[in-house]
């Protein structure tokens, strides 16, 4: 039996880090964002133990602990940096920051409508209780 | 034989010394002192000159003495006389001069008769003039400029004069130039001042270009050297061997006398000099009578060997002489400022020197060459004096009329300003040619050539005839108006102006003839000039002992040995005594027949008046072509040129702009913006693997 | 009519592993179709996820394919449908839930690469830290209804193009040094059986048949090497290659000193198949060996297992903790540091002052 080749994990890798940097560029999300980034971490991190293996030392393993390590302290800054984003504009959306750009120049708005969100279904209307709805008064025809 | 050459650089380095004190001390050091740096340099000039001269002297003594007599007949060429020459500093070496591919020009001062006589004329005239200034310049502010220029001036003028190669006349001829312009535009915030310096400048520099073009054509066709000896000497082995090309010759010649025209201020290039009258009399003097305007006659002079091979070039010059002379004369006939007549003049006078250059055909023998060229350099030499000494009188009478110069504004000054008078009346007798004044001997010498050139069997020899006549009746023009202006001047009812009370120094009570004489630091300089210009003439003339002396220059052919003609002399007198007669009858006997005359012969009066249009017509043929081109062309450098550049600075703000909206402050745009780029490369990484 | 494909009967080994996980995960899909009356959804479920593990164990069972390469796929697969999820989803917290998934599959992928304890920190601190704090985060800021930032994208078009042109080109030079060295291993393979066969004859002047005159193309040394692209291996094969013509051809040992020859040369040519692809780094690089064997070892001195992949040691969290602490004891002091910086400034950032 041969090995499977070091060629796979590398695609594999590669994929992911592609797909976590198309996501970084193209969500607006703060969070799905920085999810995207570590996804491109973890592509790396595939890359490297499959180095590691492939050349029989631990030295692509020793790095992806700091890898996981430096992750850690990103997300922990990332996240407490979104947190207080969020608390000045109340939006999660990071094209809200948008006043590095060149003066005089407008801020990009979006064109396209959002769907009108769907409606919450209404609640039921009842009569209050213990009132006599109104009637015809049955008169009597006798 | 003395031996002057380890002296002769301080004939030149001397002034120049004077100028830079007196340039870089005299406003703030010396002040009312500047003009000592200046004076002591030309008496210094002056005493070196005279031990050159004296040096000269004694080696053509020598020479003659050993010769004794095979100097006649000699065909060698140039002749050998003893010259005195010294390469003092080595100033441009390029190329492969021996090979004749190359310049070697140095700063060679070269002390021969003809050039120990110039250089003793201007240093004497010269620091006359600058004690003269001393007092004519008392009050002004420029005092230390002045002195600064007129130094620099006497610098630039002996380098010319002293050169031994035409890189270094060059030289003093630009530098000349230059002083010429910083002292006509002495004065220089009034308007009519600027004017007229530049206009000098310009027209004299329109000549220097065909000066330079001479040079640069001898240069390059005579053997590629640039200094007079070598230069003269090919050119007369070529003509003794058959190879001389004549044409080419005489059109190096009529180059070199582009610039004599435009320095000497010939006709067409005269419209200068009559202007630069705007500059202080001591620098009309000095400059536009003596030394400045005669360096065209000497370069001249000291071509002759290439002008006797080039004929046709030699009745250019004389019937550009004759011209001025007699163009000159007919305007200086109704001028009204004593200025104006005064340097008209001076170009009539130099149109007479000229008229004798151009007169020294070869065909007419070897000797008429050198008789006429010493004709013109005597003539220089006394014109200088008595020039001089009539602009100095000129100017004692505007200094003491509070700078009134208007003839029509005063007269009859005789007991006004006594010295002035006097001396004055000497320089008008010279300028006149009456025997036995200076200008007489001078003059009659320059007919005597004109005449003998036209009874030779040359080809213009009917020309030189007319040329002749036309001189003779310039001689009784300039008696005439010479007179007029004396008689305008000091004779009939005594007018003072009110400036000159205004200007002038100590109170005057009512009714007394007012102490108005110049100081003596003028008058002293005026009273010897009046005296060489009396009798320099006569001393020099009769024995021709000048003749003697200039005649053994290098380069001119054996002179002969000369009686006096005395036909001529007879003649010339009538026609001056004519002259001066008929402006005495005019101006004294019957002083409103000028008026009559006038208004009778309104358009002819009014031509001589506005000196024949001639600067309205340089105006309208050659100035308004070249102010319609200016503006054309500052239109173009304006819209064309500069919008060129303007354009391209449109075109990268406009580049920028369109790229600004590139920062559009999208974090997320930015990191795409980066991952394209690195896609790129990455890409371009992989196609070339 | 067949073409005598079923030229016997099938026997049960043949056909029970292809129909019994087909029958299980039929019968799983029967059980989850909707239907009004539904059947409980864990039936169906229970069902599959046996059908699934069924195929795969019988799969690799029968040997078509090994377990690694089918743990592979699947892991990876999984690994990227769930980025593409991640990727797309609209909400956050299931963003952050598809996350949580490809940590699973790359820690999947992690044990197939032999590093048990970095499978097991990645679990606990991503998907466990990591992904908790983020969900901590959405909870904290969250938006009712539609926003923007869940439901617009930045340039969607232009950034997929780039993503996957980026992709392709990587994908492409993997493919293509992968393809060469490929080919150049297979050469390397043929001519290793080549020279073992010529050293199993038995007579030198065969065995000068076989390899060929030098100087020739087809000649053996020649060959070895054209395919090596190293200076040093060259020169070696080269110095082999004159050895073998100094042999004096009429000794009595002569046969023997071929095949050490030979041996050499095999030698050296196992040493090229490993390096192929491997860029390793210079000679006098000082390793330690407390991550691994060090590159410059010899390749005969290294213990491979049965794929030819050197052997990883099987107490993976001790001697990645030698490692550590041996060849990278700066890095982790610096690491603690940086945790250390990255609280204090996490919680001086986040706290909200009152």
């Amino acid at each position: 039996m041969t090995a499977l080749p070091l060629h796979h994990y590398l695609v594999v890798g590669a994929i992911l880090f592609a797909l976590g940097l198309i996501g970084f560029l193209a969500r607006r999300n703060l969070i799905i964002m920085f999810l995207c980034v570590e996804m491109m971490l973890q592509g790396v991190s595939i890359n490297l133990a499959a180095f590691a293996r492939y050349r029989g030392n631990l030295q692509g393993q020793a790095f992806i602990l700091f890898i996981v390590t430096v992750a850690a302290c990103e997300a922990a800054i990332a996240l407490a940096l979104i947190l207080m984003l969020f608390r000045r504009k109340q939006s999660l959306d990071v094209s809200k920051w948008q006043d590095l750009r060149e003066p005089g120049e407008e801020p990009t708005e979006d064109v396209e409508p959002l769907p009108p969100a769907p409606r919450e279904p209404p609640l039921p209307h009842l009569t209050p209780s213990g009132v006599e709805p109104e009637h015809r008064r049955e008169e009597s025809h006798v | 034989m003395s031996d002057v050459r380890p002296y002769l650089w301080l004939i030149p380095v001397l002034p120049l010394a004077a100028a830079v004190i007196t340039g870089v001390f005299g406003p703030r050091l010396l002040r009312r002192h500047s003009h000592w740096p200046c004076i002591l340099a030309g008496v210094g000039a002056f005493v070196v000159a005279f031990m050159a001269f004296q040096a000269v002297h004694h080696d053509i003594w020598d020479f003659v003495s050993s010769q004794h007599g095979t100097v006649q007949g000699q065909e060698a060429s140039p002749t050998p006389y003893p010259s005195q020459i010294r390469v003092y500093y080595e100033w441009i070496k390029v190329g492969d001069p021996g090979a004749g591919r190359g310049i070697d020009v140095g700063f060679g001062l070269n002390a021969d008769a003809l050039s120990a006589m110039m250089v003793l004329m201007v240093t004497f005239v010269g620091t006359l003039i600058a004690i003269y200034s001393v007092g004519y310049m008392h009050d002004d502010e420029g005092y230390a400029r002045f002195f600064a220029e007129v130094s620099l001036f006497l610098f630039m003028m002996t380098t010319l004069v002293l050169a031994d190669n035409f890189v270094l006349l060059y030289l003093g001829w630009e530098g000349v130039g230059l002083c010429s312009y910083l002292l006509i535009g002495f004065w220089f915030t009034k308007p009519s001042a600027a004017d007229a310096a530049r206009k000098a400048f310009l027209v004299t520099r329109i000549g220097d270009m065909g000066l330079l073009l001479g040079i640069l054509l001898l240069w390059s066709r005579f053997g590629h050297h640039l200094d007079y000896q070598h230069i003269f000497r090919n050119v007369q082995d070529a003509a003794a061997n058959k190879t001389l090309d004549y044409g080419l010759l005489t059109t190096a010649c009529l180059l070199l006398l582009c610039g004599a025209v435009g320095k000497s201020a010939q006709f067409p290039l005269h419209v200068w000099l009559p202007d630069a009258m705007e500059g202080p009399t001591p620098v009309s003097a000095l400059i536009h009578a003596a030394t400045m305007v005669t360096a065209g006659v000497y370069l001249i002079a000291r071509c002759t060997p290439l002008f006797m091979l080039a004929p046709d070039a030699q009745v250019v010059v004389a019937t550009l002489g004759a011209i001025s002379a007699l163009l000159t004369a007919l305007i200086a006939l109704t001028q009204n400022d004593l200025k104006r007549v005064l340097a008209y003049s001076t170009i009539s006078q130099l149109g007479y020197m000229f008229l004798a250059l151009g007169s020294g055909v070869l065909s007419g023998g070897e000797a008429l060459v050198t008789f006429a060229v010493l004709a013109a350099m005597f003539h220089l030499f006394t014109h200088a004096f008595f020039k001089a000494l009539l602009f100095l009188s000129a100017g004692s009478v505007m200094h003491a009329m509070g700078n009134v110069i208007d003839m029509r504004r005063f007269s009859g000054l005789r007991r006004v300003l006594p010295r002035t008078h006097w001396t004055f009346l000497c320089g008008a007798l010279a300028l006149a040619g009456l025997i036995p004044f200076s200008g007489f001997w001078s003059k009659d010498e320059i007919l005597d050539a004109a005449w003998r050139e036209g009874h030779e069997a040359g080809k213009y020899a009917n020309w030189y005839l007319l040329l002749w006549l036309v001189g003779l009746i310039t001689a009784g023009l300039t008696a005439f108006y010479t007179f007029r202006a004396y008689f305008l001047t000091f004779w009939g009812e005594e007018r003072i102006p009110h400036e000159a009370f205004e200007h002038h120094h100590g109170h005057v009570a009512h009714g007394e003839t007012p102490h108005l004489e110049s100081p003596p630091v003028m008058t002293i300089p005026l009273m010897i000039l009046a005296v060489f210009a009396v009798g320099v003439g006569a001393a020099l003339g009769i024995g021709h002992a000048f003749g003697h002396f200039v005649a053994h220059t290098p380069g001119l052919p054996p002179p002969e040995e000369e009686g006096l003609n005395y036909t001529m002399m007879l003649i010339s007198t009538i026609v001056a005594a004519v002259g001066i007669g008929a402006a005495w009858w005019m101006y004294v006997r019957q002083p409103d027949l000028p008026a009559r005359l006038a208004r009778s012969a309104q358009s002819l009066y009014q031509l001589s008046l506005n000196k024949f249009h001639i600067d309205e017509l340089y105006d309208a043929l050659i100035l308004a072509p070249l102010a319609g081109f200016t503006t054309f062309v500052r239109i173009f450098d304006l819209y064309v040129l500069d919008g060129l550049v303007d354009l391209t600075g449109y075109l990268f703000r406009w580049l920028g702009f369109r790229f600004r909206p590139v920062q559009n402050g999208l974090v997320q745009f930015y990191a795409l913006a980066m991952v394209l780029g690195l896609t790129v490369f990455l890409i371009a990484l992989v196609s070339k693997m | 009519m067949p073409l005598g494909l079923f030229s016997a009967v099938p026997t049960a080994a043949e056909w029970l592993p292809l129909v019994l996980p087909l029958l299980l995960g039929g019968a799983a899909i029967y059980l989850l179709l909707p239907r009004p009356q539904a059947y409980p959804k864990s039936w169906g479920a229970c069902l599959g996820l046996l059908a699934v593990v069924l195929a795969g164990v019988l799969l690799t069972r029968s040997g078509t394919v090994s377990p690694e390469t089918l743990l592979f796929w699947s892991f990876s697969a999984l690994a990227i449908i769930s980025g593409a999820l991640l990727v797309t989803q609209h909400n956050p917290a299931r963003a952050a839930l598809a996350f949580s998934l490809v940590v699973l599959s790359t820690c999947g992928l992690f044990l197939l690469l032999a590093a048990p304890f970095l499978m097991a920190a990645t679990i606990i601190i991503y998907a466990g830290a990591i992904i908790v704090t983020f969900l901590f985060v959405i909870m904290l800021a969250s938006q009712s209804g539609l926003s923007d930032a869940d439901d617009r994208s930045r340039e969607p078009l232009l950034t997929t193009i780039t993503g996957f042109v980026l992709l392709g080109t990587l994908l492409f030079v993997l493919q293509h040094y992968h393809n060469r060295m490929n080919e150049t291993a297979q050469a390397i393979d043929r001519l290793i059986e080549q020279t073992q066969e010529v050293a199993a004859l038995n007579s030198v002047a065969a065995m000068d048949e076989e390899v060929g005159k030098p100087g020739d193309e087809e000649e053996l040394f020649n060959q070895f090497k054209k395919l090596f692209p190293w200076d040093d291996l060259r020169h070696k094969a080269e110095q082999v290659g004159r050895d073998w013509s100094g042999i004096n051809r009429n000794d009595a040992r002569a046969i023997e000193q071929s095949r050490v020859r030979l041996d050499e040369l095999i030698a050296l040519a196992k040493t090229a198949r490993h390096r192929l692809g491997w860029l390793p780094p210079a000679e006098d690089t000082p390793f330690s060996n407390l991550s691994g064997p060090p590159p410059t070892v010899e390749f005969e001195n290294v213990r491979r297992d049965g794929h030819g992949l050197p052997r990883m040691p099987a107490d993976n969290p001790a001697y990645l903790g030698r490692s550590l602490f041996g060849d990278f004891l700066l890095p982790v002091e610096l690491g603690g540091m940086l945790l250390l910086v990255a609280t204090v400034g996490a919680i001086a950032i986040a706290f909200r002052r009152s």
